[in-house]
């Protein structure tokens, strides 16, 4: 990227072609990559990223939209359509055929089918977390954004960063100890409740 | 559509930079090694990504200028007051509130209050200071952070006693209700801008609320069943409300307007409680979210 994207953000305040085009294709492929490791579907993920473009763009077109961190704004809004998703099931429900047509034919059918199922396992663990556990987990370590680009997305420090991702962590750590062998778990809700001031 | 390999040579810091662990570095790890089939991503299609390129280009380029200018702002100080029927004792608690916050003589009754719940001695008190500062707010984008507080504030007491298995009072549901209702009132004034940005934080923030409220009822022992599955159904009105006004202004205000009539003809009919998915919306699809058939992909 040779241009700030605080230019970029300048300029698209009032729409400019260029620097719009800019930024949908500095960052679509990223948040391609974020909306498939959280639904696990291509075409879901195809949408998710057309429709977090669309709602910046008219965000901006009504005045509203980042004032800055850009990057921080396409995430979240990202993050809270991926929510939408999968409340809504579709990525559970078009999992599994949508992995298997998306495979390699070179590849072991057997060694890939057992990909795909460490990957539902994976992605099935990560919506066992809280909404903020899961953001920053997935934003740290599959993303590889910095704890400070981290924070600009869930608006909070980052101290509170690096407690969300201990968090987070310990948090997986005890889903993955309740699967039993044939894959399912011990309990089923697993979210922290927030507790009463 | 091929499987790419691993498709993270942008994502720098991801696994195995060491940082962050405090559970151990080998249980860190383990958990990292579970999350690591993630990493692998399909290489995306290439028509899908031209068109849904094109697709924005075409948005951009077809976006009008904003045409709608601030509303004014019409209300009335004194339509802040919430007309219900009030109890008598209620009201007087009301007038000497409205005195003594607006003398600055306000006592330490009305800050212990704060901490009431429902049912409790000092929760009418709580619940006129409320009203009063409403009141006292002349600001339309005050009132509208106002009575998001006030929502939460009525979700958190809802949250206290179903934990503590207590039945929740109507009119507490009622009161969250009216604070939600008030609120996208006073959005509809808003400008586009100041719109947009409102209801993505009411999206937030009922999306959020929506999940502690499953937790309640996960956790319910049967008290408080009824009152939930309201509670839930409130704010996910609320929450259709505010993606509504993220994707067509024009009829947000026209319904939660505060001149509009419920029997005005041609209006959007009111939303129906339910799990989430919007009743009876106009326009294309009907329905936020990825693929919804507004011609971007």
């Amino acid at each position: 990227m040779t241009k700030p994207h605080s230019d970029w953000l300048i300029a698209a305040r009032s729409l400019d072609e260029d620097a719009l085009e800019a930024i949908y294709d500095a960052f679509s492929d990223e948040l391609y990559r974020y909306a498939y490791r959280l639904i696990g579907d291509p075409l879901a993920a195809e949408d998710l990223v057309a429709e977090t473009f669309y709602r910046f763009l008219r965000a901006l077109h009504a005045g509203g939209g980042p004032r800055e961190h850009l990057r921080a704004y396409l995430y979240r809004v990202a993050h809270n359509l991926a929510v939408d998703v999968h409340r809504r099931g579709r990525g559970e429900a078009l999992e599994s055929s949508e992995n298997l047509e998306a495979l390699p034919s070179e590849d072991d059918p057997s060694s890939v089918a057992e990909i795909s199922i460490q990957a539902e396992e994976a992605r099935a663990a990560l919506w066992r977390l809280t909404h903020e556990q899961r953001q920053v987990i997935v934003l740290k370590f599959l993303q590889g954004l910095s704890n400070r680009e981290i924070s600009a997305v869930i608006e909070k420090p980052v101290g509170a960063v690096k407690a969300l991702q201990h968090r987070g962590l310990n948090a997986l750590r005890r889903v993955f100890a309740m699967e039993r062998p044939d894959g399912r778990r011990e309990h089923e809700a697993f979210e922290q409740k927030p507790k009463r001031r | 559509m091929k499987r790419s390999s691993r498709n993270r040579k942008d994502d720098k810091h991801a696994f195995g930079d060491g940082s962050g662990a405090s559970a151990g570095p080998d249980e860190t790890n383990a958990v990292l090694k579970r999350l690591s089939p993630l990493q692998d991503v399909p290489e995306r299609d290439l028509s899908d990504v031209q068109s849904g390129r094109a697709a924005f280009m075409d948005s951009v380029r077809s976006m009008p200028k904003p045409v709608s200018p601030a509303f004014p702002d019409r209300r009335k100080w004194w339509k802040n007051i919430r007309r219900k029927e009030r109890s008598i004792m209620v009201s007087l608690v009301r007038v000497a509130l409205a005195l003594s916050m607006a003398l600055g003589t306000t006592g330490g009754t009305v800050a212990v209050a704060q901490a009431s719940e429902p049912g409790e001695i000092l929760y009418p008190i709580k619940v006129a200071s409320e009203d009063v500062r409403l009141a006292l707010t002349s600001d339309s984008e005050k009132a509208f952070d106002l009575l998001l507080e006030f929502a939460q504030e009525r979700l958190e007491e809802i949250d206290a006693l179903s934990e503590e298995g207590e039945s929740i009072p109507p009119q507490v549901t009622t009161r969250l209700q009216e604070h939600f209702e008030q609120a996208l009132q006073y959005a509809s004034e808003f400008d586009d801008a100041s719109l947009i940005q409102a209801m993505e934080r009411l999206s937030v923030m009922t999306q959020q609320q929506t999940r502690v409220i499953r937790q309640m009822q996960s956790q319910d022992a049967g008290n408080t069943d009824e009152a939930l599955q309201q509670t839930e159904q409130i704010v996910s009105r609320a929450r259709q409300a505010a993606e509504e006004g993220l994707e067509d202004p024009t009829t947000f205000r026209l319904r939660h307007g505060e001149n509009r009539s419920e029997d005005t003809p041609g209006q959007p009919d009111s939303l129906q409680p339910g799990d989430g998915t919007p009743q009876n919306q106009q326009g294309a699809g009907g329905q936020q979210g990825p693929g919804n058939g507004s011609g971007r992909k």
